[in-house]
């Protein structure tokens, strides 16, 4: 039952992904924490962090570590494979439909999403930023973090400024 | 490129490369052209993947791998792509349980997501401007305003919130396109 459950929440979320990892946070959240409550709040943050220091997509990242949490390996699998197998037969279907033309159609539909996923990345960013204005010291990390990413290194190898601060922060919120 | 090839690049883009779809879809155009793959096909691939719900990396090694390979191709790419993710959050997800309540454990993640939190803030920012400058893109503001509201005020499940937006977009007149 939990499997079935896995299975069913995680495909929704991989077949919600669009417009890259960030933009997915509001769906994510919304099906793992209000849905299906498998994390906390607090714990939909630690699994965002744990996601953003180590390498794959967000939604794989989540899959795995919640899959786990619930039912061991085998959850672990099962989530992994539903976040990546219920898009891909969409992408299989589209490519196979697109054999026969209609590329002006596949421009319209991506036009079309921009809007909707500048509205996913901000609502991904509310929450972020009641953690970061929350305090002298996460503001100061904050102000930190922009003017780093103004840097090229970090701007390229963006898990470098998320370890920096995170060490930043065992002195700050310690 | 053999299946095996494939899924050895793959896995090792996979490994090293941190930061999300967009930057595993780089690093495999990168690698796919020094191996002599069409660069058309590779446009068309990453169309695909761009505007196609699921994880970039995942779309792209698939598509990539099924050009080059067929359906054994397509696999290989696909479990390159997810196997080094897979082995690092079960490593470290057993850790994380174990010391979810440690303070030490909080103060770094804490500080983690302001960094996070930067990040995001300049992408909003980037992607805020990139939507709503240019001809007719002002228009853009209807869907983005419905999406939010409906999420955020109306507590809609995001994906039907993201239908709507995208359904209200389409029923505007289309201001300038983007290309990818």
């Amino acid at each position: 039952m939990e499997l079935l459950k896995l299975a069913w929440g995680f495909a929704q979320v991989g077949i919600g992904a669009f417009g890259g990892g960030i933009s997915t946070l509001p769906l994510i959240r919304h099906i793992l924490v209000d849905n299906y409550g498998w994390l906390s709040l607090d714990g939909f943050d630690q699994v965002l962090a744990l996601a953003q220091v180590t390498p794959g997509p967000i939604a794989v990242n989540a899959a795995t570590f919640v899959g786990f949490q619930r039912a061991g390996l085998t959850g672990a699998t099962v989530a992994t494979l539903s976040v990546v197998v219920a898009p891909l037969l969409i992408v299989i279907a589209v490519a196979a439909l697109l054999q026969c033309g209609s590329k002006d159609c596949m421009d319209r539909f991506r036009n079309a999403l921009r809007p909707t996923v500048a509205a996913l990345l901000t609502l991904a960013f509310l929450p972020l930023a009641r953690t970061a204005f929350s305090g002298i010291g996460t503001i100061a990390l904050f102000a930190a973090g922009i003017g780093a990413l103004n840097l090229r290194f970090f701007r390229e190898n963006p898990p470098a400024l998320f370890l920096l601060s995170g060490l930043a922060g065992l002195f700050l919120f310690l | 490129m053999t299946p095996l090839e494939l899924f050895r690049m793959f896995f090792k883009i996979s490994a090293v490369t941190f930061g999300g779809g967009i930057a595993i879809l780089a690093m495999a155009k990168t690698e796919l052209r020094k191996r002599g793959f069409p660069e058309e096909q590779m446009a068309d691939i990453a169309a695909l993947a761009t505007s196609l719900p699921g994880p970039i990396a995942t779309s792209t090694a698939w598509l990539a791998g099924r050009k080059i390979a067929g359906f054994p191709g397509a696999f290989a790419s696909v479990a390159g792509i997810l196997l080094p993710p897979f082995f690092a959050i079960l490593l470290l997800s057993g850790f994380v349980l174990a010391h979810r309540d440690s303070a030490l454990l909080s103060a770094f993640f804490k500080g983690v997501l302001c960094a996070v939190a930067a990040l995001v803030a300049t992408l909003v920012y980037g992607e805020i401007r990139r939507t709503f400058t240019g001809k007719g893109r002002w228009l853009n503001l209807l869907p983005y305003a419905l999406v939010i509201a409906l999420i955020l005020w109306a507590g809609l499940h995001p994906l039907a919130a993201m239908a709507c937006g995208v359904g209200l977009r389409l029923l505007l007149p289309e201001g300038t396109r983007w290309s990818c």
